[in-house]
């Protein structure tokens, strides 16, 4: 954290490895709390009279972690893309938080079966009828759909767009929910491989073809963001839709995981890692960011709302409609103060960037934020889907702590774990100097 | 051989850095980077200058006799007919002011992200701002017909207590564009202080003098001056940034909040932002890559600059692509059958719907070439792309307005529209109004921000040198080859680090 000019000689030879002992009560902690969370999920699973509430429970703590991961991959390929060097010190972090695509794909393989999801997805019931009756009448499942359409015309408009929605075809949602975590994982692994083996050659090429790699994979990631959520969160609903709903998700993502980043450099830092490499300025870095993606998400957020409560048109109001009911008003108060203005105001001071406890304070009420946002959006529309004669389904909300502490505990407990594997920086990537000694 | 050298460096075991390229080539000096750019303003203008300036003059009046025919005629000299009420005017004006916002946000926004390439082009993108939001001004001001009633627009209280819709998102566009105009005029100005006090001071006695002395406000470069010109700086670019959002934003409103099919869609102000970005670093290039060449200032917007620019046009290029792609998905996905027809009409079978191939083409397809390195660096090839950026972001704005209310929801009225010689001549007619003010302002004004420029040159570095690390450039790394006719007399300067 001195001033001095830090050169490639002042850093320890084969950069700083983490040893999971160091940290074993934090380990132990979500190890815990993700071995408890599976077991009560197991139960709650098990249970015909919980499952219903708790497949919306695990939507949301699988969800809500998926912003995480996807945060990681965003920034990791922004950095690349971008070819920037403040964030080679911090990048490794972000390359194992990304690499997590795949232990999520796993915990998340209880949404593709039927008895959790006929909860959750209205329109895959209707369709399971139609396979039945395409079954017993030697037709296709489209033209079944159509058929029954005829006689309800609600289900018009899942006739329409049964070409993206759907279960039947090559390009089903089974199939795409498979790709987004492989895209996610394959981003990931690739990036973190390519500074791997710069690890061992010293070769600048593979910088170079990081930044090929990244720019080459941005859209596609831009496209899973986009699809991941409209398939799991817009199809709650299957006749909302919104244009902005990639980038409102994709806003939430790369803001929590910046949260979720500082979080962990001062967990580092406090167990003695890092302290040559991350100074102030990269707290400061950090910290614009933060403050840039909550002005960022407000603006997309606003731009949304404002956009269909001016225009009223009652297909699109439904969403904000049962978001703005009763209790939930609060909530949407509360996210506006608590996601936007709070952290707006707090930020807005350099000082308080450049301070690591009021910024990691700042991260951690993000990351609340996140959290609050993120059960906004799924939860409500629970109690309606399950025929709930109320707003909350009751006692739902064991079932929602426990799915988060399941997901969020588990992935905690092997992030961590992974860690001592590899170098936390990349120690011969060649803007690390250019990094570590970084000024804004 | 440097290639050779770095590789037996890396297998050694030891650390090599990647050096960043140099913002100014050849080692330039300070002097040398005030007398080339105050030289542009001090001779005589050389010849290519006259003859873009004469017939931008030309065409400036053939503007202002299309207005004034307008004025003596009516707004009917233009093509639009019901249902199609708006056409080449809000086409225009949009477009415009899309350039408009780009100049401010691309100064303002490489200024916070500390991007240190901004400063060879940010003055000219700023002057650019200035007068596109002049040239988008005059549309909607003509539109309204009798023009000398546009201050009806101002919310000033007048003898008939007429007060203005304050629910309407056209009235937000008159308060966000012409608070957007203000601050980007003070944000350009102040950036001019410190060079107009330089030009002041390099000045013969006489007119000129005086007028750089009266608007360099006393300017002696004092540390203080300096320190409050910076806190100033910085304070206007923060408070720019939002304001650019905020415009094309609300620009974008005036379509989105309406329940047109077509123009309502929740993605509107982010894509009109990417879309300004998009044109806006286009038409920086279209006019900086030919004030380089006039005025030899090759060593200070080099190959670097373009190829960031050009990377940048392919990123929004493609974001744009992104946002067309999910208009016509949620069309699609909407199920909604007069959101999905609008968009068979615009793009399959409409009577327009080689606008929207153009629209598609020029802005996403075209910007495509730039995945390649040499075609980055090539001039020809980056004018070109640019020329269809541009062409395609007005197309883009026709797609939107015209091609929309052309298929309206009431299929017995609809019209194909066709635009008048007045609707096309006072088109082009900014065109020369944009050019001859470009034009002046090369004249007058430093086209470089000097003192910014200089402060990215290793000179100005005080840790310069300081690093202990071996370091190659990137092309030398990976053994590429910029081509010699990107830089001047065709001779690759030496590196420096910047």
């Amino acid at each position: 954290m001195s001033d001095h000019h830090v050169s490639f000689k002042d850093l320890p030879a084969g950069g700083e490895k983490f040893e999971p002992a160091k940290a074993s009560k934090l380990i132990g902690l979500f190890g815990a709390l993700g071995g408890l969370g599976i077991l009560g999920s197991l139960y709650f699973f098990l249970n015909s009279a919980t499952r219903p509430a708790f497949s919306y429970s695990w939507l949301f703590a699988i969800f809500f972690c998926f912003t995480f991961v996807c945060g990681g991959c965003f920034w990791i390929l922004l950095h690349n893309a971008s070819n920037s060097s403040w964030g080679v010190v911090i990048r490794r972090l972000f390359e194992n938080l990304g690499v997590l695509a795949i232990p999520l794909g796993l915990l998340a393989a209880p949404l593709l079966f039927k008895p959790v999801n006929e909860h959750l997805y209205e329109w895959m019931n209707h369709h399971r009828t139609a396979a039945a009756h395409a079954a017993e009448h030697h037709t296709t499942v489209a033209e079944a759909l159509h058929h029954m359409s005829l006689e309800n015309p609600h289900l018009h408009p899942l006739v329409e767009k049964f070409g993206y929605l759907n279960n039947s075809t090559w390009f089903s949602w089974t199939t795409r929910f498979v790709a987004y975590f492989g895209i996610l994982g394959f981003i990931a692994f690739t990036l973190r491989n390519k500074f791997l083996c710069q690890e061992k050659d010293g070769a600048i090429k593979h910088t170079i073809r990081a930044r090929q790699f990244a720019c080459i994979t941005l859209f596609p990631f831009a496209l899973t963001v986009t699809f991941a959520a409209v398939d799991w969160l817009m199809g709650l609903d299957y006749l909302w839709f919104s244009t902005m709903w990639g980038v409102y998700i994709f806003a939430g993502c790369a803001w929590s995981s910046m949260a979720l980043m500082l979080l962990l450099v001062s967990y580092l830092r406090g167990l003695g890692y890092l302290q040559k490499v991350v100074t102030m300025e990269h707290y400061h870095l950090m910290g614009k960011l933060l403050f840039a993606f909550t002005v960022f998400w407000a603006y997309i957020a606003f731009s949304q709302y404002f956009l269909i409560w001016y225009a009223n048109i009652p297909e699109e109001t439904r969403f904000y409609f049962i978001r703005n009911t009763e209790g939930w008003r609060w909530v949407s108060i509360f996210i506006v103060i608590g996601h936007f203005i709070a952290p707006f105001v707090v930020l807005l001071s350099q000082p308080r960037k450049k301070n690591p406890k009021v910024i990691c304070a700042i991260a951690l009420w993000v990351i609340l934020m996140h959290l609050v946002d993120i059960y906004w959006n799924v939860v409500p529309e629970r109690a309606p889907s399950l025929g709930v004669d109320s707003v909350l389904v009751p006692n739902a909300w064991v079932g929602d702590i426990v799915a988060l502490c399941a997901v969020a505990g588990t992935l905690g407990y092997l992030y961590l774990r992974s860690l001592g594997a590899n170098s936390l920086y990349a120690w011969r990537d060649p803007r690390l100097i250019e990094s570590i000694n970084v000024k804004n | 051989m440097a290639a050779t050298e770095s590789a037996s460096h890396q297998d050694s075991g030891a650390y090599t850095a990647l050096d960043r390229e140099p913002l100014v080539l050849n080692n330039r000096s300070f002097s040398w980077i005030t007398n080339r750019i105050c030289g542009i303003v001090e001779n005589k203008q050389p010849f290519g200058w006259w003859v873009l300036f004469i017939p931008s003059v030309i065409l400036t009046g053939i503007m202002a006799f299309c207005f004034v025919y307008l004025i003596a005629t009516g707004v009917g000299v233009w093509g639009q007919k019901q249902p199609v009420d708006w056409a080449w005017d809000i086409t225009n004006f949009v477009f415009w002011i899309g350039i408009g916002h780009a100049g401010t946000l691309i100064s303002a926004i490489l200024f916070l992200t500390r991007q240190r390439w901004r400063t060879s082009v940010n003055r000219a993108a700023e002057a650019m701002t200035i007068f596109a939001v002049m040239c988008a001004g005059l549309f909607p001001a003509f539109h309204v017909g009798r023009v000398w009633m546009v201050w009806f627009l101002a919310p000033i209280p007048n003898a008939n207590a007429i007060w203005q819709n304050f629910k309407s998102p056209l009235l937000w566009d008159v308060f966000a564009v012409s608070t957007y105009f203000t601050v980007s005029a003070i944000f350009w100005y102040l950036g001019l202080v410190p060079d107009l006090a330089t030009l002041r001071d390099r000045c013969k006695p006489g007119i000129r003098k005086m007028m750089y002395g009266i608007f360099s406000l006393g300017w002696r470069g004092a540390n203080r001056h300096w320190s409050h010109y910076e806190t100033a700086y910085m304070l206007l670019a923060a408070l720019s940034t939002p304001l650019v959002l905020s415009v094309h934003s609300v620009v974008s409103f005036d379509f989105a909040t309406s329940v047109v099919p077509g123009w309502h869609a929740t993605i509107f102000p982010p894509y009109f932002v990417a879309g300004a970005i998009f044109g806006g670093f286009a038409m920086v290039l279209t006019l900086m890559i030919p004030v380089r060449s006039i005025y030899g200032l090759h060593d200070l917007i080099t190959p670097k600059h373009i190829d960031n620019m050009a990377k940048i046009i392919l990123l929004t290029g493609t974001i744009v692509g992104y946002a067309y792609s999910m208009e016509f998905f949620m069309a699609y996905y909407g199920a909604n059958p007069f959101e999905l027809q609008t968009f068979k009409l615009r793009g399959l079978y409409g009577p327009s719907t080689w606008y929207y191939y153009a629209m598609f083409g020029c802005n996403v397809f075209a910007p495509q070439i730039f995945w390649i390195k040499k075609m980055r660096t090539n001039l020809i090839a980056v004018m070109i792309v640019c020329m269809f950026v541009n062409a395609g972001m007005w197309y883009e704005r026709y797609v939107i307005i015209v091609t929309t209310l052309e298929r309206h929801l009431t299929p017995g009225s609809w019209r194909v529209f066709h635009a008048t010689w007045v609707d096309i001549t006072t088109f082009i007619g900014t065109f020369g109004f944009f050019m001859m003010n470009f034009l002046l302002f090369l004249r007058f004004l430093p086209v470089i921000a000097i003192g910014e420029v200089k402060g990215v040159t290793p000179a100005a570095d005080p840790h310069a040198g300081e690093s202990h690390e071996h370091g190659v450039q990137e092309d030398d790394a990976m053994g590429y080859e910029t081509p010699a006719s990107t830089y001047p007399g065709g001779v690759k300067p030496a590196a420096t680090a910047a």
